[in-house]
């Protein structure tokens, strides 16, 4: 029989109210009778049944502590705190999870109402009108929120938000994102009010992406936004979200902190382990837990208390955060530095090497000032377009993951005609037969419209998931995140390995593979076979000097009696300008995105074209004007007006087709290594797809499958991939085979690839064309076409 | 009333004004009609010849007619695309067009009586904001509407083309039945209030009756204009199966080769048909329209 | 609504026999329920200019405040694009210029031509229909494709209009591809589609009444005479009409220049006209923020001249009472 309350009483001489007083109120007895009684207690062996004690007494001991995610590295040390302090109080604490789930919550905290004497309710997601009314059945005491009428304790992670945003305006950054927590978290609005307010004082840009759940999978599914954003650092809901992201964005191929720095809140031990250590903001959870335990003990009997504790937290400046890439402005060098010295006075620790978190820090004192409109406005511009635009939910990143096996339908969309239609259509059935759960909705459409359609689809976040695009849109959708990053299958999933060197990488912008040449293709120069033969002169040949082809020019028209103009006057013509350009060691853009030539070089040029006009080589403006639409009915040599035409080299069938006279091609005058194999389009998957991975192999199939090659023949251009190419070439027309002849030909001669074009190439293109009408029209002399090019061209490119 | 302000008792004077016109003047009228219409239907007759002409001789041959006829670019134009026929554009721009004249004639009345009729708080107001709608260049609209399509699930389907006109956005037509309204003498509304119409009752028993040809004339403008609208259909519109007329003649010009220009020709003939035909049956109530749509004022 | 709003009568005017106290009474009720029923009427209306109208224009107004290139969110600039549109954008002002001139040439030639043929088709007679419908034939075509081609053929260098040109002696030049004349042949195509102000006209014509015209002969009016004293006044409401509306399409023409031009502005931006511009730099150059300004713009200026119409419509524009 064990050891009864009257057994301790009769052995320790006292009555059995004082032993019960003993263990349940020990203040009220005497020290030295208290000492006695739990001296021979622990002699007999008694202890106090809680359970009947709680009959009597209405308490039972025990504290429930209930928090969001038991797996969150946040947590542990809040729990163990809680718990060991909870035991010297001679409380038992039950831990329980609810999983992020408000339902959850609610349910647990009415299921061991009972059982508690209170409950810690720790950053709970119900609304705070259902944890008030909990509040009347359980004492209750909040962490991490403040609940009108309820004890809480909260960490002050809206001054850690606030330094967080000083420190990284301190270092020059001027676009932030901040990676918004899950809804209904107080935590995360205190973030987003702190920082909003903060980033407005700083002078900086701050958009909100969220909410998010707080995990680190949500991290790594934001990169791809943080990348389209262009922002150069991240402020995370928490330190999970952060690292997450830095895994993502490392997988788009970007570096923290070279390209985005980024910061977290919690200073879980995580964050230490993790490469680059992860700069954060210190949230002292272990003295949380504490005087949560100290305030659920004290308020237990006294309810209604809106008692607060706010305790401080602490930046702690690791390897994750670094100065902003490439300052735009000139003074932007100076400003960091000033921005740096205020730094010190707002609770930063500056961790150089090996880390041991801070506990105590400096207090700062609470600036608040409510968002402004313009944060305000810019919050909600967030919420429509760019969120639309949607990054990938689901396999986070861009993690090449295991092929698909359920049914998986992708949309298609290209611009192009009937024959275009006809043969991709076959492919992508030949390449549902090989993987039966894989389908395609075909949208295509012609030329006309196709960049109107493609950027309103991706402004409203239904963009296609696999289309086409050239080098007018590649930079423009890439830079902006539009295009899916195909970097990381690209070697696995997408064979580029038989590519020519200069296709491999030709869909690169900025580190990011935006598209896959779907097709090799190369400027040339067509001439009228026929007619130059009936005017017994010598064919246009490879290497021919600039000079040469106009002379070549003037006697044809010469010649032909003023019936037919020697050459088409290619100077509005990108291509030709950039061919000429690099046969002289210079280049149409640099790597870094500005023009690689000087107003005299663009002089030179068109120089060059008004006097080939003088010496009547070339057409009347309006002809040139006519054939610079680009249509191939309007060319000079199917209309018959010219001898040549500038176009590319797979453009031959559809040239032949027009005229009854003989066509032959050749590169673009002077010296071949000016050309180079180009991708004459690309093919490009969505950001948004919800299935990269098919995409990716669809793609593969695309430019690599020598069936797939077969049908697509030569009508994007040549095959990229070289061995699906010469299986190709004997299936295809005289004229493809010609153009592959060509194309083969020249490769041994090609120099090395430009960099891809910036952003804004498409507005240079067309502005290149009115400039040189402009000469040709007489509209302007060559130096002021020139330099009235440039002013406009370089405000397109640096825009 | 009604009948009066029809065009019955002016076309009794302006046939008489006929009668007595002379001879040499009918004349010389009828032959400047004749050359204006020539001058006018040239580029027409000369779109029609080449929609007769093969490909080749479209290139070489720039005159007004064909030396060859052929009627292959109509077969080759309507059977152009394996999979669907022009006919499915023309039945789909039908229904597009269709249910936008139907829209419009139903809100912008409604709309129109309200601004013409009725007095109410900040009328005027509202007004302004119609007319200042004319105004805006759409082109910056496009995508924040078609964002709000979106999130109503509705691209793809012909509903962005119509529903908002079911709400009385083409400003334009409530203009002109309220020009048109204006002009519908105010005793009529006096007398059948006196009679104890409510303003829905004014609105059913004088106003609808008399507004007739205001109605036509919107219909046949909406057919006309939705017919030939292209960037809204390019942007709701994806399967080629739920294209329409305009959408589907730029389909042509991608083939960046000669052959296609005349099948485009061809079919750009055949998609003016519906609506000059739609026209011509329609004109005479179209000119009553606005005979009566008090634009005098 | 100037146009028929300048003759105000209240009914009560004109009906000062009938009973004023039951009249009172019916108009106090009437008043209220009109104020209801008038919203009524607007609710769809309304619903409209909010649902789908007011927001994206809205929106558009703060868009013209930020950068934005249609896929990132937009970034806050104030006054930017204003200040660049007017101080640092010279082909901004191009495009005002060519704008401009093409309104102020292509608004009175296509009245001109829809009201001559007016004049010409108002008497009806048989098979008058069917002329009216062909002289509306070009307004069909609208936009289509087939414009772009129709119109080289007709002004190319070796156009049919050259040749018209060539039977007199006159060497043409390729008048849609010269810099100099580009714009003028977009006129013409502006002009050539004059078939809704013309149906306008006629409309107008048939409501003036003919005693007016008989009344001038018996005084001995010639025709051009009665043309200038009678017709050109009593249709002064519908050619007021018809210019509002005019000015309108011509400062927001976009179609011709984009089909003629292959969507370009070409050659040498000559036909780069304002809302071509605009849809250049919004669509293809991706600064949405910056056409939205020019947008906004282009509504106040508009909107303005607009209103200084209707002002100045008052002092020429000749009202008849037409509640007879």
């Amino acid at each position: 029989m064990p050891t009864t309350i009257r057994d301790v009483a009769k052995a320790s001489g006292v009555h059995a109210s004082t032993v019960s007083r003993t263990f349940t109120a020990p203040r009220m007895v005497n020290p030295e009778t208290r000492s006695r009684v739990l001296a021979v207690a622990e002699a007999m062996g008694y202890r106090p049944n809680r359970a009947a004690r709680a009959l009597i007494t209405g308490r039972t001991h025990n504290l429930g502590l209930i928090v969001a995610d038991i797996a969150n590295p946040f947590f542990p040390p809040l729990i163990k705190a809680s718990e060991s302090y909870a035991r010297q109080r001679d409380y038992h604490l039950f831990v329980a999870d609810t999983d992020e789930d408000p339902v959850v919550e609610e349910e647990l905290v009415q299921a061991i109402a009972r059982q508690v004497d209170g409950v810690l309710l720790c950053s709970p997601r119900m609304g705070n009108g259902l944890i008030d009314q909990l509040g009347r059945d359980v004492p209750l005491v909040v962490i991490n929120r403040v609940v009108a009428g309820l004890p809480s304790v909260v960490m002050d992670v809206g001054q850690g938000a606030r330094t967080a945003i000083t420190h990284l305006a301190g270092l020059g950054h001027e676009r932030v994102v901040l990676l918004s927590g899950p809804r209904g978290s107080w935590t995360n609005r205190e973030i987003r009010r702190a920082a909003t307010a903060t980033a407005r004082s700083c002078g900086l840009t701050l958009t909100v992406h969220g909410p998010n759940p707080p995990t680190e999978h949500a991290g790594a599914a934001a990169a791809c936004h943080v990348q389209r954003s262009g922002a150069t650092a991240v402020l995370a809901y928490n330190d999970l979200m952060a690292i997450g992201l830095i895994d993502g964005l490392m997988r788009l191929g970007m570096r923290v902190p070279r390209d985005v720095s980024v910061v977290g809140i919690d200073d879980i031990p995580l964050s230490r382990l993790v490469r680059p250590r992860l700069t954060t903001v210190a949230t002292p959870t272990a003295a949380a837990g504490r005087a949560a335990v100290d305030m659920l003990l004290q308020h237990g009997a006294d309810r209604r208390t809106s008692a607060k504790v706010t305790l401080q937290t602490t930046l702690v400046v690791r390897d994750s955060t670094g100065p902003a890439p490439r300052p735009r402005r000139a003074g932007t060098d100076a400003a960091p530095r000033k921005r740096a010295a205020n730094l010190t006075s707002q609770g930063v620790i500056v961790m150089p090497s090996s880390p041991s978190p801070a506990v105590d820090p400096p207090s700062v004192a609470r600036r608040r000032s409510g968002p402004t409109r313009r944060n305000v406005l810019a919050v909600l511009g967030v919420g429509v377009p760019a969120a639309l635009a949607g990054c990938s939910s689901g396999s986070g990143g861009s993690q090449p993951a295991a092929q698909e096996t359920g049914p998986v339908e992708l949309s298609v969309f290209w611009w192009g005609a009937q024959a275009r239609a006809d043969i991709t259509d076959k492919v992508l059935k030949l390449y549902t037969q090989k993987h039966p759960n894989v389908t395609f909705k075909q949208q295509w459409q012609g030329n006309a419209g196709y960049y109107d359609k493609l950027a309103t689809m991706a402004a409203g976040g239904t963009a296609p998931d696999i289309f086409q695009i050239d080098d007018n849109g590649l930079t423009e959708y890439t830079t902006k995140g539009i295009c899916l990053d195909l970097k990381p299958y690209v070697g696995n999933h997408i064979k580029v390995d038989k590519f020519p060197a200069s296709l491999r990488n030709s869909g690169v912008v900025r580190g990011r593979v935006g598209g896959i040449a779907a097709a090799e293709n190369t400027p040339a120069m067509f001439y009228d076979k026929t007619a130059v033969t009936q005017l017994g002169l010598p064919e246009p040949t490879v290497g021919m000097t600039w000079a040469q082809l106009i002379d070549w020019g003037a006697q044809v028209f010469n010649e032909s009696g003023g019936k037919l103009y020697g050459t088409m006057d290619p100077s509005g013509d990108y291509k030709a300008l950039e061919v000429w350009l690099r046969q002289q060691g210079k280049d149409l853009y640099t790597p870094d995105g500005t023009f690689g030539f000087a107003a005299d070089d663009l002089t030179g040029w068109f120089r060059l074209w008004a006097d080939a006009a003088t010496k009547k080589a070339t057409p009347p403006a309006d002809l040139i004007h006519t054939a610079n639409s680009g249509d191939v009915a309007k060319q000079l040599i199917e209309t018959k007006k010219g001898a040549t035409s500038f176009l590319w080299s797979n453009q031959l069938s559809t040239l032949q087709k027009g005229t009854d006279h003989q066509l032959g091609l050749v590169t673009y005058p002077g010296d071949p290594k000016g050309e180079w194999a180009r991708a004459s389009m690309y093919w490009s998957g969505y950001s948004g797809t919800k299935h990269k991975s098919t995409v990716a192999d669809v793609i593969n199939f695309l430019v690599n499958d020598p069936d797939a090659g077969k049908i697509l023949g030569a009508e994007r251009g040549l095959a990229p991939n070289l061995d699906v190419r010469a299986q190709v070439a004997p299936t295809l027309k005289a004229t493809d085979q010609t153009s592959v002849t060509f194309e083969t030909g020249l490769a041994a001669k090609f120099g090395p690839t430009p960099p891809v074009p910036p952003k804004g190439h498409s507005q240079v293109k067309t502005l290149l064309v009115t400039a040189a009408e402009s000469v040709q029209y007489k509209k302007a002399t060559p130096s002021a076409a020139a330099s009235s090019f440039l002013g406009q061209a370089k405000a397109a490119i640096a825009a | 009333m009604a009948a009066q302000l029809m065009t019955g008792p002016r076309a009794v004077p302006a046939r008489r004004t006929t009668r007595r016109g002379r001879p040499v003047g009918r004349v010389v009228r009828a032959v400047v009609v004749l050359v204006l219409l020539c001058l006018v239907l040239y580029p027409l007759v000369w779109m029609v010849g080449n929609s007769l002409k093969s490909p080749t001789e479209i290139a070489s041959n720039t005159g007004l007619l064909p030396k060859h006829w052929t009627w292959a670019n109509y077969h080759d134009g309507w059977f152009g695309l394996p999979s669907v026929t022009f006919g499915r554009f023309f039945v789909n721009s039908l229904i597009v067009s269709l249910g936008v004249v139907l829209a419009n004639m139903a809100s912008c009345l409604v709309t129109a009586y309200a601004f013409a009729r009725l007095r109410f708080p900040l009328r005027r107001f509202w007004f302004a904001i119609m007319i200042g709608t004319l105004l805006m260049p759409n082109h910056v609209l496009v995508i924040p509407q078609y964002i709000l399509f979106r999130h109503l699930n509705w691209i793809n389907t012909p509903l962005p083309l119509v529903v908002p006109k079911l709400l009385a956005t083409e400003a334009f037509f409530v203009f002109l039945i309220v020009q048109f309204m204006r002009g519908i003498p105010r005793e009529l509304d006096e007398a059948a209030r006196l009679d104890g119409c409510s303003p829905y009752g004014v609105f059913r028993h004088v106003i609808l009756p008399l507004v007739r040809p205001a109605l036509v004339t919107t219909a046949i403008f909406s057919f006309i204009w939705t017919w030939n609208d292209f960037f809204s259909q390019l942007i709701y519109l994806n399967d080629l199966p739920r294209k329409t007329v305009p959408v589907g003649l730029r389909m042509f010009m991608d083939a960046t080769g000669q052959e296609s220009i005349g099948p485009m020709f061809a079919m750009a003939v055949v998609s003016l048909l519906p609506v000059f035909f739609f026209f011509a049956a329609f004109q005479r109530l179209l000119v009553e329209g606005i005979n009566t749509s008090g634009l005098k004022g | 609504m100037a146009l028929t709003t300048a003759s105000p009568r209240t009914p009560g005017d004109r009906t000062p026999d009938r009973a004023p106290v039951a009249r009172r009474r019916g108009r106090a009720s009437w008043r209220t329920r009109e104020r209801s029923a008038g919203y009524v009427f607007l609710t769809p209306w309304l619903l409209g200019l909010l649902g789908v109208t007011a927001a994206p224009t809205l929106y558009s107004l703060y868009l013209s405040f930020t950068n934005y290139d249609l896929f990132t969110t937009p970034q806050w600039v104030g006054l930017h694009n204003y200040q660049r549109m007017f101080t640092n954008d010279p082909q901004f002002w191009h495009a005002v210029r060519v704008t401009v001139l093409y309104a102020v040439v292509a608004v009175p030639l296509k009245l001109a031509a829809a009201l001559g043929v007016a004049l010409l088709l108002a008497r009806e007679r048989r098979g008058i229909g069917w002329v009216r419908a062909l002289f509306y034939l070009p307004s069909l075509l609208g936009g289509s494709v087939a414009l772009a081609i129709v119109w080289q053929a007709m002004f190319g260098g070796t156009g049919a209009v050259n040749h018209a040109l060539g039977l007199v002696g006159i060497h043409g030049k390729a008048w849609v591809n010269d810099p100099d004349t580009a714009l003028g042949t977009l006129v013409l195509l502006g002009a050539w589609q004059f078939g809704a102000p013309m149906v306008i006209f006629l409309a107008g014509l048939k409501q003036i009444p003919s005693d007016l015209h008989e009344a001038a002969a018996v005084d001995g009016a010639g025709a051009w005479r009665s043309f200038w004293r009678i017709t050109l006044p009593m249709l002064s409401p519908v050619l007021f009409f018809n210019l509002v509306l005019e000015v309108i399409h011509a400062f927001q023409t976009f179609t011709p220049a984009f089909v003629v031009s292959n969507g370009l502005g070409g050659p040498v931006d000559s036909t780069m006209v304002y809302t071509l511009y605009l849809y250049l730099r919004g669509w293809s150059d991706f600064e949405m923020g910056y056409a939205s300004a020019l947008a906004w713009v282009f509504l106040a200026v508009v909107g303005l001249l607009t209103a200084v119409l209707f002002r100045t419509g008052r002092l020429w524009v000749h009202y008849s009472d037409s509640e007879d």
